[in-house]
């Protein structure tokens, strides 16, 4: 059977990268004891399917993966399980079986972020808001394979707001997410500095949440319309 | 103190995870409740040191305490290092954060020599003082242990008590002495005695060393009463019954060996007259199978690695090897570990099994003849033969292996211009091994890659009076093994090491006290890293000789008669000298010496009666020429 979870990743283990987040579930999955299922061939590959990448640096609370298992479980079960597995800033928060053969990397549309930031020169956030979400075109260089290209970010800039409940400057944005046009958050923290000459360091960045889009709406990956 | 590294600085540097720590199976205390804070150093980057067992098992045997709170460091890399001068954080150590300097025993590794410098510029970056002389009663004391221990003169200024020999029980008894002193309150200088008096414990500053006018040593002679006049090193006399970690700490980011290390035995029965490890772990044990099945499901379960390696200086040594595999076989494959076979003789059981072991792809594998003819292996004592090296590679290459390499050694005492090219000739036998092979039978891309290493005398080994090729004479020899190479084969390529390090590898490893002065020098000039070719700085090094006007020949080069007394006589590895004397004599004579199962040589391991040097077994109590061997 297969199995989506939600986990959450703490400031204990934002400073790794992709490949250990992904190396770091099979041995919690070796150590929990749960039949992950394997490929076939040559070198067998636990089969475990990641949403997203995280940046260095980033903490989140919206992480998503899928596994299969080999018989039947139950969700329960498996967060405790894994969770007893895991190691301090690596946490699953929900369960459901799959009942779809989605692909989870293709479902991702979009990211909820919370990004805050330092602004020395003093700052306006509200007006600054407005001007990002009048504006046209939000020009940034952006890092590809062969070299830097020139893109613009604003349409990919779904809502914006100042972040409540929080001490300090920070935004709650929804940015496109997924394996095209992916905008991540320090990108769009100097697009908007350069753009409307606003110095703003990055303090900390924080995914809330990846969501999947369907009709017009946008989904947590564990909604029954994304299973 | 706490240090805080704040999320800029992190980003800003290579790897940060190096500094993080909060690992899997990292062990968390309350260090208010620890009576003795412990910060096991190793003196190189992250990804090293986390590859290394040594550290693995005494975490485990410190952290077993409940008043010990053992936690580990590691040297920053040269951008982390920039940041921390910069901001003047203090080394800390990776489970706390807590600065290291506060703590009550700071132990450092000695792995290899190339490492030293690391030592100082951590202490230095710890806020410790480096001299030893200089540390008072609110500093830490500043331990070291490990192979090149069993000459640590050149770092016998910094160093304020070293371990000679295995660590798992001596470092148990030092902390046991530590606590006593601590309750007591008393000087510096008295713990350091105190501990002198366990065995297997060397405290330099209690011993003073005199010199002939031509610089070499007169004598080492002990200062204090009651200090023995030599000191032993320390074994584990049943490995079965030693604690051995199971629940190690699994990085998160990758290390140089990222796997269980699943330690075998202890020892080498080979005595390869260039190897220091194979004289200085004697005596040979050996785990038995039922502990090792035992402790390699315990480690699985525990950590979860995907990979399971078997450590020992030779495994096809293992007495058990067969029963063994075939049970851990059993038990990797149940649980989709895969099992890598290091250190195996190559023949039809040992590809057989690496095949059934290892279901990836047919990497390469590796041979060590050391030398290229065998007038020169009969005189190091490699027992293998051309025809073993033939017979293995060709059963390789049928097996489906298309790439091979091959490790040599230059500069190894005797040789000739004919040796040299013996190397090549031998790669060329190789080349044709793969040609004799019908096409339909072999996989296409053959690979042989030739490494060549500089011969480095070490303490403690049949060529410890061994004067090393000078630099011209190395690099002589290196070009022409290179000219000899592309004119015996066109699928040969060849790789050599900077002869440069070798040469400052050979000056520390048999090195004196006088070699302090100029270890500081150099790091003074900002020599760290030496082991890594981008950070070597060969000319602060020379430079550094000079200033003290030590010439590096002295140690490096010189040839050293039988009758000199070497700065690391007074430490007793078991191994006796007048036996490596017999030894070396027996090597220039091209003789061989049996193996420690098929005849015991008297070599003067029996002293600690354990493993298959047991004292009580008549037969092996003596020499192989029947008379009883006299320790010096």
């Amino acid at each position: 059977m297969q199995f989506r979870f939600q986990f959450s990743r703490g400031e204990e283990l934002k400073f790794i990268g992709h490949l250990d987040i992904l190396r770091l579930f099979e041995r919690a999955f070796k150590r929990s004891g749960l039949p992950v299922a394997h490929s076939q061939g040559f070198n067998p590959r636990p089969q475990i399917v990641f949403g997203q990448p995280m940046p260095l640096g980033l903490t989140s609370e919206g992480e998503f993966a899928d596994v299969e298992l080999t018989g039947g479980h139950d969700p329960a079960v498996f967060s405790k399980t894994m969770n007893d597995a895991l190691p301090p800033g690596i946490r699953i928060l929900d369960v459901k079986e799959k009942k779809n053969p989605s692909n989870l990397m293709s479902q991702i549309s979009g990211a909820r972020y919370r990004i805050c930031f330092h602004a020395p020169g003093g700052l306006n956030l509200e007006k600054l808001t407005m001007k990002i979400l009048a504006a046209d075109s939000i020009p940034v260089l952006k890092k590809t394979k062969s070299g830097e290209k020139e893109i613009n970010i604003r349409p990919f800039i779904y809502e914006l707001a100042e972040s409540p409940n929080t001490s300090g400057e920070c935004f709650e944005v929804l940015l496109n997410s997924g394996q095209e046009d992916n905008i991540r958050p320090d990108l769009f923290l100097s697009g908007v500095s350069n753009a409307f000459q606003a110095e703003l360091e990055l303090k900390s960045m924080h995914r809330i949440i990846l969501l999947g889009r369907k009709d017009n709406n946008w989904l947590s990956l564990l909604d029954d319309r994304m299973l | 103190m706490k240090v805080i590294l704040e999320d800029k600085i992190l980003l800003n540097v290579e790897k940060p995870a190096r500094y993080t720590g909060g690992e899997w199976n990292m062990v968390i205390k309350d260090p208010q409740k620890a009576d003795v804070r412990f910060a096991f150093c190793f003196p190189d980057v992250y990804e090293v040191g986390m590859s290394h067992l040594g550290m693995k098992i005494l975490y485990h045997v410190l952290n077993r305490r409940q008043d010990t709170y053992c936690e580990r460091v590691f040297a920053p890399w040269v951008d982390m290092e920039k940041v921390m001068r910069e901001k003047a954080i203090p080394l800390f150590a990776l489970e706390t954060k807590d600065a290291i300097r506060d703590f009550d025993m700071v132990g450092f590794t000695l792995q290899y020599e190339m490492s030293y410098t690391n030592i100082l510029n951590m202490l230095d970056l710890a806020g410790i003082p480096l001299l030893s002389r200089d540390r008072t009663t609110s500093h830490p004391f500043v331990i070291a242990g490990g192979p090149c221990a069993c000459n640590p003169e050149p770092l016998a200024d910094f160093i304020d008590l070293f371990t000679l020999g295995e660590g798992e029980e001596v470092i148990l008894e030092i902390i046991d002495a530590y606590r006593q002193w601590k309750c007591k309150g008393a000087e510096r200088e008295e713990f350091l005695k105190s501990a002198a008096k366990i065995p297997g414990v060397y405290v330099p500053s209690l011993y003073e060393v005199s010199y002939h006018p031509d610089n070499t040593v007169r004598a080492v002679t002990p200062v204090a009463k009651g200090i023995g006049k030599s000191v032993r090193k320390r074994i584990i006399r049943d490995l079965d019954t030693v604690d051995f970690p199971e629940d190690i700490i699994v990085p998160f980011i990758g290390t140089v060996h990222d796997r269980i290390m699943l330690e075998v035995f202890r020892g080498c029965i080979r005595g390869c007259r260039f190897c220091q490890a194979g004289f200085i772990y004697r005596p040979v044990r050996e785990k038995t199978p039922e502990v090792l099945l035992k402790q390699a499901e315990g480690a699985i379960a525990k950590t979860g690695y995907e990979e399971i390696s078997l450590v020992s200086l030779s495994t096809s040594d293992y007495s058990c090897l067969t029963n063994f595999t075939d049970e851990l076989l059993k038990l990797t494959e149940n649980r989709k570990v895969n099992l890598s076979l290091p250190s195996l003789r190559i023949d039809n059981f040992s590809l057989d099994l690496m095949e059934k072991a290892q279901k990836v792809r047919k990497s390469g594998l590796t041979f060590a003849p050391e030398a290229g003819t065998q007038r020169l292996r009969d005189v190091i004592n490699k027992g293998i033969t051309e025809e073993d090296i033939i017979s293995s590679v060709s059963l390789a290459f049928e097996g489906g292996w298309s790439s091979v390499k091959l490790y040599f050694m230059i500069g190894l005492p005797t040789e000739t211009e004919e040796d040299i090219e013996g190397i090549a000739k031998l790669a060329a036998e190789v080349v044709r091994a793969y040609k004799r092979v019908p096409k339909d039978k072999r996989v296409k891309g053959l690979k042989v890659n030739v490494s060549a290493s500089c011969f480095v005398p070490k303490p403690f080994t049949p060529f410890q009076w061994f004067g090393q090729d000078t630099l011209d004479k190395l690099r002589e020899k290196q070009k022409l093994l290179r000219e000899k190479i592309r004119e015996a084969s066109n699928s040969v390529t060849f790789h050599w090491h900077e002869a440069k390090t070798s040469l400052l590898e050979a000056v520390l490893a048999r090195g004196d006290r006088r070699l302090g002065r100029v270890l500081l020098g150099a790091w003074q000039k900002g020599c760290h890293f030496d082991s890594w070719d981008e950070y070597f700085n060969y000319d602060a090094w020379m430079e550094a000789f000079q200033d003290e006007g030590i010439d590096p020949a002295f140690y490096a080069n010189r040839h050293r008669e039988f009758q000199e007394v070497l700065p690391w006589d007074h430490l007793d590895m078991g191994v006796s000298k007048k036996y490596l004397e017999k030894e070396c004599r027996k090597a220039y004579e091209g003789k061989l010496t049996p193996n420690c199962r098929v005849k015991c040589s008297g070599c003067g391991s029996t002293v600690f009666s354990a493993g298959i040097c047991k004292a009580d077994d008549e037969e092996q109590g003596q020499t192989a020429d029947g008379s009883q061997e006299h320790r010096q």
